[in-house]
């Protein structure tokens, strides 16, 4: 394989590992959670800039041409935890506003009004993550340690990311086969009927934001880590919306659909669109691509709205005869 | 317990002896200029069946909603065994043991009939972020137990057979019984419904009232909003008739009967 071949596919990889991570958080968020997060990418977006401003270094020095606040010289594992708090820190606030109205489809209008306020505000706010420019120069993570050439580098980055994605499997997995997602899932069909159960609705709403939030982080750190820069124009308001795209065709409520999902759209489908001839202006392929999915989006909401990979029906294999034959609980099985 | 200075309703906490397991006491609230609510007062005695009668407008439905918390109240008191409930959150209320149920059937459309049930379990092992996080060997035990005991409501309400499809898959009258029977697993000690039999075939609605009498004789406290005068009739031990918004009159169904003033408003009409 060239040396080109090969940075593609772990460009490729990396991203597609980002991707997974991002839509199981908003398929925790929305899937099952039923809270319409279109202020998403913001979550994602304050991982990147914590990651990138901790590993910078103070701002002045060498890096004079750019100017952000908070700038220190984390070792890169620490600077990870700290990006992911800072999403789940960031969820708590922006929730205990925004999940406010008992309405979900209005909590989404204001959702989506703080994603287009962050944008503007980190855009026009030039001395706080350098505005519409953006940070660059991020140091690789270990790679002064490593010292290895750059493809090898890449290599090494893509079982990182994997590292990674097993990691955040493990959490979701856990979280989603447990009671506690029951009671989330009861909270998305009907929160009133889950409240006069005595179920906190509130307050569980704002975990599933908050965790929501920090997973969304730390996917931003780890993309930060590899791309090396981060500006406004990574997170706009828009990318939230490639990530439903995912989970809508993948299934929502569905793990396994969530990163089928965001592999068959975002690796494959809008990866894939590139390759088209330029048959008119240069841009026409991009334009295509959000053409494309706006109508992937409304063929699926119309054919399959339940996506490729329906939310599983969670069966009780369970002794019905004997207290103490059987200890299986809660076998998944697909429809 | 001494009211402080700073928390002036404290001094409404301490209640007055409260007649009965639920007490509501001059309760007021306005919608707008609609006064839904002026000054409705009644109360409940534990191990009783008492109907809520009165025609559209009369005021049921938001007193149903104020008691269980959904409706913040203009001013009154509401007091559940013994204490002042009045402002408490649906969900806290719930928890005391004051479970409802609603006029439309508000199953858990996309989980499973056993699902609904177990959804209404409290504190569930398992059923916080943290205990999730400990895995399956750590609430796997009470689980099962829970399994087990939806299973005895499920096999009483006759709804065995469809424990594994979905709340959404279920006919109407299945519906009402996953309601009852979801309130139920909360282990409640005062139930509120709203319109059980609505949608019900007769012939079902009699299998609900067994079962409500049932429950009743187990020591269970059932305030029901009813408009089907014979299901009232037969297993109401007590009516309370409202009509514009206060309790127009209270007793058995033969008391009411030889009300005139019942009669005129709301009987005959």
């Amino acid at each position: 394989m060239t040396t080109a071949w090969q940075f593609y596919f772990i460009t490729l990889l990396t991203y597609s590992g980002v991707n997974i991570i991002a839509a199981w958080a908003l398929n925790l968020q929305y899937g099952l959670g039923g809270i319409l997060n279109f202020a998403f990418i913001i979550f994602q977006a304050v991982g990147a800039y914590a990651a990138a401003v901790l590993t910078l270094g103070p701002a002045g020095g060498i890096t004079t041409f750019q100017t952000y606040v908070g700038g220190a010289h984390l070792p890169w594992l620490l600077a990870l935890v700290v990006a992911t708090l800072a999403g789940g820190v960031l969820a708590l606030l922006v929730g205990l506003v925004a999940l406010r109205p008992k309405r979900t489809d209005y909590q989404g209008m204001v959702l989506l009004t703080v994603a287009i306020i962050a944008a503007v505000v980190v855009t026009d706010e030039k001395g706080w993550l350098n505005g519409a420019s953006g940070l660059v120069g991020v140091p690789k993570p270990f790679n002064e340690s490593l010292g290895l050439g750059l493809i090898e580098y890449g290599w090494f980055y893509v079982g990182v990311v994997a590292v990674a994605v097993v990691l955040v499997f493990i959490v979701i997995h856990l979280l989603t086969s447990s009671p506690w997602c029951r009671q989330v899932r009861a909270m998305r069909e009907d929160p009133v009927a889950a409240e006069a159960l005595g179920l906190n609705v509130p307050a569980r709403r704002l975990q599933v934001f908050v965790i929501g939030g920090a997973i969304a982080a730390f996917s931003g750190a780890l993309l930060v880590g590899y791309i090396g820069s981060w500006s406004p124009g990574a997170w706009g308001p828009g990318e939230t919306f490639l990530l439903f795209v995912c989970i809508v065709v993948g299934g929502l409520g569905n793990n396994f659909g969530a990163a089928v999902g965001s592999v068959l759209v975002l690796t494959v489908l809008f990866n894939g669109l590139a390759y088209l001839p330029i048959f008119s202006y240069t841009t026409a392929a991009e334009a295509l691509q959000l053409v494309l999915l706006g109508l992937i989006v409304i063929a699926f909401l119309w054919f399959k709205p339940r996506g490729l990979f329906p939310e599983r029906r969670r069966r009780f294999a369970f002794p019905s005869a004997g207290p103490d034959r059987g200890t299986a609980v809660a076998v998944e099985e697909a429809r | 317990m001494i009211a402080s200075e700073s928390d002036p309703a404290g001094a409404d906490r301490r209640v007055q002896p409260a007649a009965g397991i639920l007490e509501v006491r001059d309760l007021h609230k306005d919608f707008g200029g609609v006064h839904a609510l002026a000054g409705a007062s009644f109360y409940v005695e534990q191990g009783t069946i008492t109907g809520l009668i009165g025609p559209n407008g009369a005021g049921k439905s938001t007193l149903i909603n104020l008691v269980s918390g959904f409706t913040p109240p203009g001013s009154g008191q509401v007091v559940y065994d013994g204490e002042d409930i009045t402002g408490h959150s649906a969900h806290q209320i719930a928890r005391l043991g004051l479970v409802r149920t609603f006029q439309l059937s508000s199953e858990f459309a996309r989980l499973t009939v056993i699902e609904n049930l177990l959804t209404a379990v409290p504190d569930q092992r398992g059923s916080t972020v943290l205990a999730a996080l400990r895995g399956k060997r750590y609430w796997r035990r009470a689980e099962e137990e829970s399994v087990a005991r939806a299973r005895e409501f499920l096999g009483r309400f006759g709804l065995t057979d469809v424990e594994d499809l979905y709340g959404a898959e279920l006919s109407g009258g299945q519906k009402r019984l996953l309601e009852i029977s979801r309130a139920l697993m909360g282990r409640p000690r005062v139930l509120l419904l709203d319109e059980p039999f609505a949608g019900v075939n007769p012939t079902l609605a009699r299998e609900v009232e067994d079962i409500l009498r049932a429950l009743r004789d187990e020591g269970m406290t059932i305030v029901l909003v009813e408009h089907e005068m014979g299901a009232i009739d037969r297993l109401c031990d007590t009516v309370v008739v409202m009509a514009a918004g206060t309790v127009l009159a209270e007793g058995s169904m033969a008391e009411i009967r030889e009300n005139q003033e019942v009669v005129d408003a709301y009987l005959a009409g």
